[in-house]
C-alpha cells in the first residue's frame, strides 16, 4: 500500500526518506549510550566522558545525555560538573511536562522514538535525591534541603495517578538525614515514616538505619506514643554513649539492572493473523559491578542493542520506554512515560 | 481515504520538524522589567524583597534610637540568610541589594562578613610582613558590629496537576549584639499563581 503510495509522488518519498534517516540517527545513538554504558566499571570515566562528549544527541534526548553525563561526572568525583548536569536535566524534564504535537503525530505515525525523553517517575525522584547528596557532600545543607522539599513536591503530584508511582524509600531517607542535619526534628521523623510505609507497601524489610533513624527522631520529635510503637515493632535500641555519633554511609551499589523486552504474540480474530500485543520488561542480572559506590541512570540505553527492542521500537509499540527496576527494591509502576 | 491520511500526516510531520529548526535570539532589555518565564523566584522578586525591606529598615525607630544612646551610627554585620524555600535561591543578591542601599542612606555602617573578614585579615598580615610602616594598618582595631541580620526565605508550594501556588515569605531579623534584642523585623511575602502548559510544539 505505501508503495502504490509513493508511486509517482518524489516530495513524499523525500520525507518519507527524511524521517527515515532522522530515525536511524536515534537508533545509533541509543547503540553508542548502551555501549558506554557497558563500560562503567571496567573503563576510567574520564575516558567515557571524552566518548559521550563525541556523541552527538538528538535535541529530545538530551535529558538522558545530561543524565548519564551527571553521572560519570560523579563517577569522576567531579561534583559541580555532574550537579550542573542534573540541574539541566531537571528543567528540561519540568519542561517536558506538556504534551507535545509534534512528537505525539510522530509518535502514533512512525515511532516512538519521536517523543522526547523525560525519564521515568522514579528517575525524577531518584534525580533529586542524587542532587540532595551532592549538595550534601558539598557541605550545602540548604542546597540539599531544596531538593528533598522538590522531590515532595513531585511525589505528590506522581500520587495523583497512584500511591506509590515514584515513590523511592531512599529518597525520603535521604530527605530524613537533611532534615535531621538541620535539627528539623518533625520533618525528619515524617520523611522516615513514609520511608517505612513505602517499603512496607513493596513488603520490603527495612534495614536497621531506618529502624533506629525513626526511634531516635520520634524521641527528639517528644512524639512519646510513637517511640513506644516503634519500641515495640523492632526492640528497644541501645542509646548512644556521651562522645558517641553516628556515621551514615551511603553507598551507590552497582548499576540497574539492564531490561530486556519479551513480547507475546495473541491472534486476533478480525485480522486472521498473529499481532504483537504487547511487551514484558525482563530484568537481566547486571554483570558489570566494579563500581561498588556509584550507580548510573541508564534510562534507554539498555535496549537499544537488543534485536528484539529494535523490532518493537519499529513497530512503534507504546509504553516501552525507559522504564528500570531500581536495585534498591522499589519501582515506579509505571508504563514509563 | 487511508492514503490521504497517510500522505497528510507524513507531509505534515516533515513539515513541522524542518519548522523546528531555527537559532538563538538574544534581546536585551530593561533590568527593571519584569519577566515571568517559570514563575520561579526571579531578579524582580529579589528586587522587589530588597526594596520593601529597605524601606521598612530604614523607616524603623531601630536606627535614630541607636544615634540617640550612643551618638554614633549603628554597625551592621549580615549574618546568615537561609535558603528553606523550594528553590535554589541566590539570598546574596537581595542581601548585597539591602546592604549598598542602607550603607549609601548613610545612616548605617557594614562591617565585612565572617567570610570576608578572613581575606582581610590575611592581608593585614601580609601587610604586617610587607607594607612600609606608613602604609601599613595595625590588626585589632576593626569596627565591631553593633547589630547582627539574620533571616531566612520559606515557601509553600501547592500543586495540582498543571497548576500551582507559589508563596513565598521572607523574614529579616535585626538583633542587638550586646543584648540579643531584636530591633527589627521586617517581612516580605509573594504569592503567585502559576499553569503550566498543557501543550507544547
Amino acid at each position: 500500500m505505501i508503495t502504490a503510495l509513493l508511486h509517482g509522488r518524489p516530495a513524499l518519498l523525500g520525507a518519507l526518506v527524511l524521517l527515515s534517516l532522522s530515525t536511524s540517527g536515534c537508533a545509533v545513538h541509543q547503540w553508542k549510550m548502551n555501549e558506554l554504558s557497558r563500560q562503567v566499571g571496567y573503563t576510567d570515566p574520564a575516558v567515557l566522558l571524552q566518548q559521550l562528549e563525541q556523541t552527538e544527541t538528538p535535541d529530545r534526548d538530551q535529558v538522558q545525555r545530561w543524565l548519564n553525563r551527571g553521572m560519570l561526572h560523579l563517577l569522576n568525583g567531579d561534583l559541580a560538573a555532574a550537579r550542573s548536569d542534573w540541574e539541566q536535566a531537571k528543567q528540561r524534564i519540568e519542561s517536558l511536562q506538556a504534551a507535545s504535537v509534534t512528537e505525539n503525530v510522530g509518535a502514533a505515525t512512525v515511532n516512538e522514538t519521536f517523543r522526547a525523553y523525560d525519564g521515568t517517575p522514579s528517575e525524577r525522584i531518584l534525580l533529586h535525591t542524587l542532587l540532595a547528596l551532592s549538595y550534601l557532600a558539598d557541605g550545602d545543607l540548604d542546597g540539599a534541603r531544596v531538593e528533598v522539599l522538590q522531590s515532595d513536591v513531585m511525589v505528590r503530584a506522581l500520587q495523583e495517578g497512584e500511591a506509590l508511582n515514584g515513590q523511592l524509600a531512599i529518597a525520603r531517607y535521604v530527605g530524613g538525614l537533611v532534615y535531621e542535619l538541620g535539627g528539623e526534628w518533625d520533618n525528619a521523623y515524617i520523611a522516615y515514616q513514609k520511608a517505612f510505609n513505602i517499603m512496607q507497601a513493596r513488603n520490603q524489610s527495612p534495614p536497621s538505619a531506618l529502624k533506629l533513624s525513626l526511634i531516635r527522631s520520634a524521641q527528639r520529635a517528644g512524639r512519646r506514643d510513637e517511640v513506644e510503637r516503634w519500641y515495640k515493632a523492632f526492640g528497644t535500641p541501645s542509646p548512644l554513649e556521651s562522645g558517641e555519633g553516628e556515621l551514615v554511609i551511603i553507598a551507590m551499589q552497582g548499576l540497574v539492572s539492564a531490561k530486556t523486552q519479551a513480547a507475546a504474540s495473541v491472534y486476533a480474530p478480525g485480522l486472521q493473523q498473529y499481532n504483537f500485543a504487547g511487551a514484558a520488561d525482563v530484568p537481566r542480572p547486571a554483570p558489570w559491578l566494579r563500581a561498588p559506590h556509584y550507580s548510573i541512570a541508564r534510562p534507554r540505553s539498555a535496549r537499544c542493542p537488543d534485536g528484539v527492542d529494535r523490532e518493537h521500537r519499529s513497530l512503534g509499540t507504546r509504553g516501552l520506554r525507559g522504564r528500570e527496576r531500581q536495585n534498591y527494591g522499589s519501582d515506579d509502576g509505571s508504563n514509563g512515560r | 481515504m487511508t492514503k490521504q491520511w497517510i500522505q497528510t500526516g507524513v507531509v505534515a510531520l516533515f513539515a513541522l520538524s524542518m519548522a523546528a529548526c531555527g537559532g538563538t535570539k538574544v534581546q536585551r532589555i530593561d533590568t527593571n522589567e519584569t519577566v515571568d518565564l517559570s514563575g520561579a523566584w526571579n531578579d524582580t522578586d529579589s528586587r522587589l524583597v530588597s526594596e520593601e525591606m529597605i524601606s521598612d529598615a530604614l523607616a524603623r525607630p531601630w536606627v535614630a534610637d541607636h544615634v540617640r544612646k550612643t551618638g554614633d551610627r549603628p554597625a551592621v554585620i549580615v549574618g546568615t540568610v537561609r535558603n528553606l524555600s523550594h528553590e535554589h535561591i541566590n539570598v546574596n543578591t537581595f542581601v548585597n541589594d539591602m546592604e549598598r542601599s542602607l550603607i549609601n542612606s548613610g545612616r548605617v555602617d557594614f562591617v565585612a562578613s565572617a567570610q570576608e573578614r578572613q581575606e582581610i585579615r590575611d592581608e593585614r598580615v601580609d601587610q604586617d610582613l610587607n607594607a612600609s610602616a606608613a602604609t601599613r594598618n595595625e590588626a585589632g582595631q576593626e569596627l565591631g558590629a553593633d547589630y547582627m541580620l539574620k533571616g531566612e526565605i520559606n515557601t509553600i508550594v501547592d500543586r495540582e496537576g498543571k497548576q500551582q501556588v507559589r508563596y513565598y515569605q521572607v523574614d529579616l531579623t535585626m538583633i542587638s549584639l550586646a543584648d540579643n534584642r531584636k530591633v527589627w523585623i521586617g517581612q516580605k511575602k509573594i504569592k503567585k499563581y502559576v499553569k503550566n502548559a498543557n501543550l507544547r510544539f
